[in-house]
């Protein structure tokens, strides 16, 4: 019995020692958190080149404002401040109460909106529209142009409901795809989008993931082509125009790079919003989230759009238009499409 | 990737190795064993890739054994499941946001020496899984260990009651002198991400990295009636210490319950003990 009871002593200290082997969580203070968060953007994050922020200056100027006494709105505060430098639109801190956006993003994303959602509900999707997964549509001008809403990559964008809407108007000349505001979502469903149109094998952007502490460890770069299109989803030759403005960010920002190797597609409005970094997230020790981008991305000519896609002609809505209920980007788009079928093909502007 | 050959090759030759000495053992009628254990445990769990904080929670787990008994060695083959939701532990709690499973594969030799001394090694790979939404594009982790493990073991008689049957208590320590681990490299993505879609990029971020004393275990229980049933506690800690460029810790306490069934291979004698 006493070999027995120095066995199930040796045994359960044994297994209670593992504290010491994990190490204690670290200490969730105030100042602890701002570092962790700190040495997180520093080792982690893919853009300082394209923002051109100085992340060394950043800790030496927001650090003395932490102390451990602090609140939790006042460390928030901080933090928010420190990763807002970044002026990246995946780069965020929050927590159960409050979540932080750069300020730059947030002005260029609603300041230069480039829709009236009353007037396209109004008078272009009418009270008669269709919905299908994330795509509301209908035809416009007399049934010659299909306009497909997509308000968020987050919805589904299916290839079998782009399909289907396709079938549904055979005779219609073209597709005016309503990018505007959206902001972003699931990247698959670009993909699905893309499954859709004529495919050449083209090459559409290149893509680095971060591999290391220092801020030009990246991954080679990975090259993605076009994907193939098949039986069941036979391409859309007709004229394909994407609307965007600012606040097309993320998922948006990605397929209208891939639009920019089609050349059945036309990007009309503002610039993108950007959001080429893939975010990543984590948690703080204090239990707070972040994220911010661990990839950057290129397009096939080399350039890096993190701040956004330029369109191939810019077209900024009119206020006098939406007073008489006219949305003059769309009314633009819709001329393409018509002067593109009219074997006059608009020659596609080399902005990239 | 000359490593990983070279390693799994070891492995693979370990293997045999542990065949190889069951069979020489088996110069006797071998006897079979089948056993079934079903368990709660408690678990902690942290990741670095995601979060510095510790997650705990209950979890269940299950494990099937087979095994093959000839003079003084066992050769046995253990598939081990554990399932668990975990909280992390800074206030607010959250509810449980995080799950996790486990996957373990075993293949063991024990010899049995005098005086309840058991002495083996085995071949362990291990596949844990987890999950967390709130972690964006790095909600998903996996991870593989695959390690060689030794094993020693001491069983006694135990007189509980007086005129009652003998039970035994039987404890067991191992550890992996050295393992091979498959972990999500330096950017933690996973493939909810879907950078790729068009390429099968599944695990394209994972990296290989060796450690050493990656994984511990200690067991005590007690083998009651017939050595048919065993209450047993468990004690499972895997690491990848600081070799992998984020550290992932995993401790399990488990209480378990183990069925075993045996049949000889003596016709004549073919009933449970």
């Amino acid at each position: 019995m006493k070999r027995i009871i120095i066995l199930i002593s040796v045994l359960l200290s044994f297994s209670s020692c593992e504290k010491i082997f994990m190490g204690e969580d670290i200490s969730p203070t105030p100042t602890n958190t701002f570092d962790y968060l700190w040495k997180q953007v520093d080792e982690c994050y893919a853009l300082f080149d394209v923002k051109g922020v100085d992340w060394d200056e950043v800790h030496n100027e927001l650090r003395p404002l932490v102390s451990d006494s602090m609140s939790d709105d006042s460390l928030f505060s901080v933090l928010a401040e420190m990763i807002n430098r970044l002026n990246d639109g995946h780069a965020n801190v929050w927590y159960a109460f409050d979540a932080s956006r750069s300020e730059e993003v947030f002005l260029r994303m609603y300041g230069r909106c480039n829709i009236d959602l009353p007037t396209v509900a109004l008078h272009y999707l009418g009270s008669d529209y269709h919905s299908a997964g994330g795509f509301q549509y209908n035809t416009i001008h007399d049934g010659e142009v299909i306009y497909i809403r997509y308000g968020s990559f987050s919805n589904s964008g299916s290839s079998v409901y782009l399909k289907h809407i396709m079938d549904r108007y055979p005779n219609a000349e073209g597709i005016v795809f309503d990018l505007r505001q959206n902001g972003g979502g699931n990247i698959q469903n670009e993909w699905n989008i893309m499954e859709l149109l004529p495919n050449h094998g083209q090459k559409l952007y290149e893509t680095q993931i971060k591999s290391g502490p220092a801020h030009d460890d990246f991954t080679p770069y990975s090259s993605l082509y076009a994907p193939d299109s098949n039986e069941k989803y036979p391409a859309y030759e007709q004229p394909f125009v994407i609307l965007t403005d600012r606040g097309s960010y993320s998922a948006t920002s990605f397929f209208a790079l891939c639009m920019k190797s089609y050349s059945s597609v036309i990007q009309i409005g503002d610039t993108t919003g950007g959001g080429l970094g893939l975010p990543n997230g984590g948690q703080l020790p204090n239990g707070w989230y972040y994220r911010f981008s661990v990839t950057r991305t290129l397009s096939p000519d080399g350039k890096n759009y993190e701040n956004g896609i330029p369109p191939d002609e810019v077209v900024m809505l009119s206020p006098d238009s939406v007073k008489v209920g006219i949305d003059n980007v769309i009314e633009r788009a819709c001329r393409i499409i018509k002067t593109k079928n009219a074997n006059n093909p608009i020659a596609k502007h080399s902005t990239l | 990737m000359k490593y990983r050959i070279v390693t799994h090759g070891l492995l693979c030759a370990i293997a045999f190795l542990l065949f190889a000495i069951s069979a020489k053992a088996e110069e006797n009628k071998p006897v079979y064993r089948c056993s079934f254990t079903g368990g709660i445990a408690y678990s902690d769990f942290r990741d670095m890739g995601v979060s510095p904080i510790t997650y705990s929670g209950p979890a269940l787990n299950a494990c099937f054994a087979f095994s093959r008994t000839a003079a003084q060695g066992r050769l046995s083959l253990e598939g081990n499941f554990l399932a668990g939701m975990y909280q992390d532990n800074v206030p607010p709690r959250h509810n449980f946001n995080n799950s996790s499973g486990l996957a373990q594969i075993r293949l063991k030799y024990l010899h049995q020496f005098n005086a309840g001394l058991n002495l083996g090694a085995s071949v362990d790979n291990i596949f844990l899984l987890s999950h967390n939404s709130t972690f964006g594009n790095a909600s998903f982790g996996a991870g593989d260990v695959t390690s060689v493990n030794l094993h020693l073991g001491y069983q006694t008689p135990l007189v509980l009651f007086r005129n009652k049957k003998t039970t035994w208590f039987v404890s067991e320590i191992a550890f992996a002198p050295i393992s091979l681990q498959f972990r999500p490299g330096f950017a933690y993505i996973d493939n909810y991400t879907e950078e790729i879609p068009t390429n099968s990029t599944y695990f394209n971020q994972y990296q290989w990295y060796f450690s050493p004393f990656s994984t511990l275990e200690a067991s005590l229980g007690i083998l009651i009636g017939r050595r048919n049933l065993t209450i047993s506690y468990h004690w499972q800690f895997i690491t990848t210490w600081e070799n992998a460029p984020h550290r992932m810790d995993f401790t399990t306490h488990s209480l378990q319950a183990t069925w075993q069934l045996t049949k000889h291979n003596n016709k004549k004698n073919n009933k449970k003990i």
